[in-house]
C-alpha cells in the first residue's frame, strides 16, 4: 500500500510541476503577444490601406471557400466576400457535394451560369460536376464537386485559382472588409512570406447585415460566451505569442492567405488529415526547411474573420474531439521534426509545445484530478499543497484569461458595452469550474477516438447568420 | 512544506495579478471612453473651421482653437483629411499644422519604437513643408526597414524630384520588398523618372532584381522608349526574372520592331520565360505567330497552354479556338474558357 501511496503522491508532484511549466509557458506567450500586438497596432498606422489599394503592385488574390451543407450561411458569407476592399480578387466557392440547398441558394442569390475554367495545377480531388459563374458578379465562381471533405474541396479550388496568392476562408464565416488589404501586407513587405494568418472571433450574438458584422455583442448562450473567451485567449495570447517568436503554429483553416506555388509544391491540402489547416502549416514549415527555401509565416492580430461557434455541448464536443484527433494525427505524421535541430525553432520549440503542452495536457489534467481527489479523501495533504494545486491548476487559467481581456481592452476594444466586458471577466473565473473540465473530457474522448481509428467530422448544429437553425454536417 | 508555501504565495500573487489586470482594464475602459468623448467634441468643434480653411479662409482662428495638450491629436485629425486632398487644398492644411509639427520632427531623431518614427515620417511626408525633405531623406537611412519604407513612400507621394535616384542609391534596403510593390513605388514618381529607370534597366552592372523592378516600373508608366532597351536586354540572355520583366514591359510598350526579340524566346528552355514570351507575342505579334502559339497548346504546363490560348484569342484566332473547344481533353476546356472570358 505504501508503494501505491508513494506513486500517487509522486504523481501529484509531477502534475504540479507540469502545470507550473505549462502555465509559465502560457504566461510568457501572453506577455510576448502583448508586446507584439502593441507593435502591430502601431505598425498598421504606418501604411494606409488606401495605399495598398492604389498600388498596382498589390498581387491578385483568389479567395477559396469550401462549403458543405451551408445553405443558411453561404449567401451571407459570399455577400460579405463580394464587399471586400481589394483591387483585384476572385472568389471560388467550392460546394463539396452538399446534400441541402446550398447550390440552389447560391443560384437564386447570384444568378449562376455554366462556365469554363481551366485548372492550372493537378492536386488530387474528387471529380468536378459543374463550374458556374455569376452573371451579376463576374469575379464569383462556384465549383460543384463530388463530396470528398474540406481538404479535397480546397485542392479543387487551388487547382482552379489563377493568382499568385490564395486566401482560404470558411463558408460559414465573415471577413471584415479590410481583411485582404491587411493580410496581404506581409507579402508586400517581405517577398519571402509564404503564409499569413488573421484572428478568428466569435460571431454569435453579433448583428449581421449584408454579410458584414455591424454590431459586436456577446452571444446569449453561456457555452458560446465561454468560447469567446477561449478564442481570445487562443488567438491573442498563444498564436500571436508564437508568431512573435517567428514560429507560427497554425494558419487557421477559417482564414489564411498563402502563396499558391509554395502550397502546391508542398503537395496541397492533405485529404487524409483530420485538421488540414494545422497539417498544412506544419508541412509548409517542413517543406521550406527541408528545401532550404527562405520563408516567413506571419500571424497578424488584426484582420478578423468572424465565425459561428457551436451553442450546444454535443456540437462543441464533436468539434473538440476532431481538433484533438487532428493534433495527435499530425504529431505522429510529422514526428521526425520532434526535437530535430534541422527544423530549427519549429522542431525544437513548437513541436515539443504541441506534443507536451497541447496534446498531453488533457490526459495529465484528468489523471491529476483523480490523483488529487484520492489524496484528499485518503491521504493527509497539507493545506498549502491543496491551495497550491487549486491555484496553479485553476487560478493561472483565470489569470491568463484576465490578461487576454486586458489586452483586448487596451488595444482593440471590440466590445463596447461595459457590462459585456465585466461579464467576460466574470466568465474567466467561472470557466475554471466546469467548462474547462468539460473541454478536458472532450479532448480525452478525442484521444480515445483517435486510438479507435475514428476519422469523421461528426455533425455540428449551427444557427446560421439569420437566426435559423441549420444542420451542418461533415461526412464520415 | 516551504516549497509548497512559496508556491502558494507565488500563485496567490499571480491571482492578485489577474484581479489587477481586470481592474486596470476597467480603468482603461473608463479613461478611453472619456478620451473618446472629449475627442469627438473637439473634432465637432474643429471640423467646420477646418473645412473653411481648406476653402481658403485664414487659419489663425483654427490654430488658436487647438489646446496645447491636443496638438498631436489635431495633427492626426488633419492627417485624415490631408490624405484625401491634393494641390492647393493640401497646401492650406500644411499651413494649419505647421506650428504643431515640432514634436514629430523631434521623434524622427529620437531612438524609440520604429513604428512611432515611421508614423512620424508618414505624417511629415503628407503634412510637412519643403524644409522637411531633408528629414525624410535622412529617414531613408534609418536603422529600421519599416521607417525606411515609410520614408520612401512619403517621398514618392510628395513627390520629391530626386526620389528615384535617392531610392536607387539605397536599393539594398528595399531588396526584401515584393518586387512588384517596389516597382509600383518607383513608378509613383511619374514619367519624370523614366529616363533614370531606363538607365538602370540597361546597366548590366546593376543587380538583376533592381533592373527587374525598373522594367516593371517602366511598364507601369507605359514608357514607349523603354521598349528598345528591353529588347536589347532580352538579347543579352539575362536571368529568368529580368527576362520576364522585360517581356512584360514589351507587352505594354513594344511593337513590331521588338517582336523579333520576343519570338526568339518562344523556344526558351525555361517554361516561365516561354510563358511570358507567349503572353507578350499575343499583344505585339502578328498572324504569322499563330502557328507557334498553336504548337504551345501541346505543352505539358497548363499555365503555358492557358496563356497560349489567350494569346491566340488576342491575335484573332477565334475560329481555330472554337474548333479546338469542341474536341475533348484539357486543351478543349482551356480553349472554351478563354473564348468565354471577359473582353480582352
Amino acid at each position: 500500500m505504501g508503494g501505491y501511496w508513494a506513486v500517487i503522491e509522486g504523481f501529484n508532484y509531477f502534475v504540479l510541476a507540469y502545470f507550473t511549466f505549462v502555465n509559465l509557458t502560457y504566461l510568457v506567450l501572453a506577455m510576448v503577444a502583448f508586446v507584439g500586438i502593441r507593435r502591430y497596432v502601431r505598425r498598421i498606422t504606418t501604411m494606409d490601406s488606401a495605399e495598398v489599394l492604389m498600388a498596382t503592385g498589390a498581387p491578385p488574390i483568389t479567395v477559396v471557400a469550401p462549403a458543405f451543407n451551408e445553405e443558411k450561411s453561404c449567401v451571407t458569407t459570399i455577400r460579405g466576400l463580394l464587399a471586400l476592399e481589394y483591387p483585384d480578387y476572385e472568389i471560388i466557392l467550392v460546394d463539396d457535394g452538399s446534400r441541402d440547398r446550398t447550390l440552389a441558394c447560391l443560384q437564386e442569390a447570384f444568378d449562376l451560369e455554366p462556365a469554363h475554367r481551366a485548372p492550372t495545377a493537378e492536386l488530387p480531388h474528387q471529380p468536378i460536376r459543374a463550374i458556374l459563374r455569376s452573371r451579376r458578379h463576374p469575379n464569383l465562381w462556384v465549383v460543384q464537386k463530388e463530396n470528398g471533405g474540406t481538404a479535397d474541396a480546397l485542392n479543387a479550388g487551388l487547382n482552379l485559382s489563377h493568382t499568385p496568392l490564395v486566401c482560404r476562408v470558411d463558408a460559414d464565416s465573415m471577413l471584415e472588409s479590410e481583411a485582404l488589404v491587411r493580410v496581404v501586407r506581409p507579402f508586400l513587405e517581405d517577398a519571402d512570406t509564404v503564409a499569413a494568418a488573421g484572428i478568428v472571433r466569435v460571431a454569435n450574438g453579433c448583428r449581421v447585415e449584408s454579410g458584414r458584422i455591424t454590431e459586436i455583442h456577446l452571444p446569449d448562450s453561456l457555452l458560446a460566451r465561454f468560447q469567446v473567451l477561449e478564442y481570445l485567449r487562443s488567438f491573442y495570447a498563444t498564436r500571436v505569442g508564437w508568431g512573435a517568436f517567428d514560429a507560427t503554429l497554425i494558419v487557421s483553416g477559417a482564414f489564411g492567405l498563402f502563396r499558391r506555388d509554395t502550397v502546391i509544391a508542398a503537395g496541397g491540402f492533405l485529404k487524409s488529415s483530420i485538421t488540414e489547416d494545422m497539417e498544412l502549416t506544419l508541412r509548409l514549415h517542413r517543406y521550406c526547411l527541408e528545401q532550404g527555401i527562405p520563408y516567413r509565416m506571419v500571424y497578424l492580430p488584426e484582420p478578423v474573420l468572424w465565425t459561428e461557434v457551436p451553442e450546444r455541448l454535443s456540437g462543441l464536443g464533436q468539434q473538440r474531439d476532431r481538433w484533438h484527433r487532428g493534433l495527435i494525427d499530425l504529431l505522429l505524421k510529422h514526428r521526425v521534426m520532434m526535437l530535430n535541430p534541422r527544423y530549427g525553432r519549429i522542431g525544437m520549440a513548437v513541436f515539443p509545445y504541441l506534443a507536451f503542452v497541447e496534446a498531453l495536457a488533457p490526459l495529465i489534467e484528468f489523471t491529476g484530478y483523480i490523483a488529487f481527489l484520492i489524496l484528499i479523501v485518503f491521504g493527509d495533504p497539507s493545506p498549502a499543497f491543496i491551495a497550491a494545486f487549486l491555484l496553479l491548476v485553476f487560478g493561472t487559467g483565470a489569470v491568463l484569461s484576465a490578461a487576454t481581456l486586458a489586452l483586448e481592452e487596451l488595444v482593440f476594444r471590440r466590445y463596447d458595452r461595459r457590462s459585456e466586458l465585466l461579464s467576460l471577466f466574470l466568465l474567466s473565473i467561472l470557466e475554471i469550474l466546469g467548462h474547462r473540465q468539460i473541454l478536458t473530457f472532450f479532448r480525452i474522448r478525442g484521444t480515445v477516438s483517435y486510438l479507435l481509428g475514428r476519422k469523421g467530422w461528426g455533425t455540428i448544429e449551427r444557427r446560421g447568420f439569420d437566426d435559423e437553425v441549420s444542420p451542418l454536417a461533415r461526412p464520415d | 512544506m516551504i516549497p509548497f508555501l512559496a508556491l502558494t504565495l507565488v500563485v496567490a500573487g499571480v491571482f492578485v495579478l489577474a484581479l489587477g489586470l481586470a481592474g486596470m482594464a476597467l480603468r482603461y475602459r473608463r479613461r478611453n471612453s472619456r478620451k473618446a468623448r472629449e475627442r469627438a467634441l473637439l473634432e465637432e468643434q474643429w471640423k467646420p473651421l477646418l473645412l473653411r480653411v481648406i476653402e481658403g479662409e485664414d487659419p489663425h482662428r483654427l490654430i488658436s482653437e487647438v489646446p496645447a495638450d491636443k496638438r498631436l491629436f489635431f495633427v492626426d485629425f488633419a492627417f485624415r483629411y490631408a490624405a484625401r486632398l491634393r494641390g492647393v487644398e493640401r497646401a492650406r492644411l500644411r499651413r494649419v499644422v505647421a506650428p504643431f509639427l515640432a514634436p514629430l520632427e523631434a521623434r524622427l531623431r529620437r531612438a524609440g519604437p520604429p513604428e512611432q518614427r515611421a508614423r512620424a515620417v508618414r505624417t511629415i511626408g503628407l503634412l510637412g513643408r519643403n524644409k522637411h525633405d531633408a528629414d525624410l531623406v535622412a529617414a531613408l537611412d534609418d536603422e529600421s526597414p519599416l521607417v525606411g519604407m515609410a520614408a520612401a513612400r512619403s517621398l514618392a507621394l510628395r513627390p520629391h524630384p530626386d526620389f528615384v535616384a535617392l531610392v536607387l542609391e539605397r536599393r539594398e534596403r528595399f531588396q526584401q520588398w515584393s518586387p512588384r510593390f517596389f516597382a509600383s513605388l518607383l513608378a509613383s514618381a511619374g514619367p519624370a523618372a523614366a529616363s533614370t529607370l531606363r538607365r538602370v534597366l540597361s546597366n548590366d552592372a546593376s543587380a538583376s532584381w533592381i533592373r527587374q523592378a525598373a522594367a516593371d516600373a517602366l511598364a507601369e508608366l507605359n514608357d514607349l522608349e523603354a521598349a528598345r532597351v528591353a529588347a536589347a536586354v532580352l538579347e543579352q540572355g539575362e536571368s529568368r526574372d529580368l527576362q520576364c520583366a522585360c517581356l512584360r514591359l514589351l507587352e505594354r510598350t513594344g511593337g513590331p520592331r521588338e517582336a523579333g526579340a520576343v519570338r526568339a524566346l518562344l523556344a526558351s528552355e525555361d517554361p516561365v520565360v516561354r510563358l511570358c514570351a507567349i503572353s507578350a507575342i499575343g499583344v505585339i505579334g502578328d498572324r504569322d505567330d499563330r502557328s507557334a502559339l498553336r504548337r504551345a497548346l501541346d505543352e505539358p504546363d497548363q499555365w503555358v497552354v492557358l496563356t497560349a490560348a489567350r494569346a491566340l484569342r488576342k491575335l484573332g484566332d477565334l475560329r481555330w479556338l472554337a474548333s479546338l473547344s469542341q474536341a475533348g481533353g484539357t486543351q478543349a476546356r482551356l480553349a472554351a474558357q478563354v473564348l468565354r472570358e471577359e473582353p480582352l
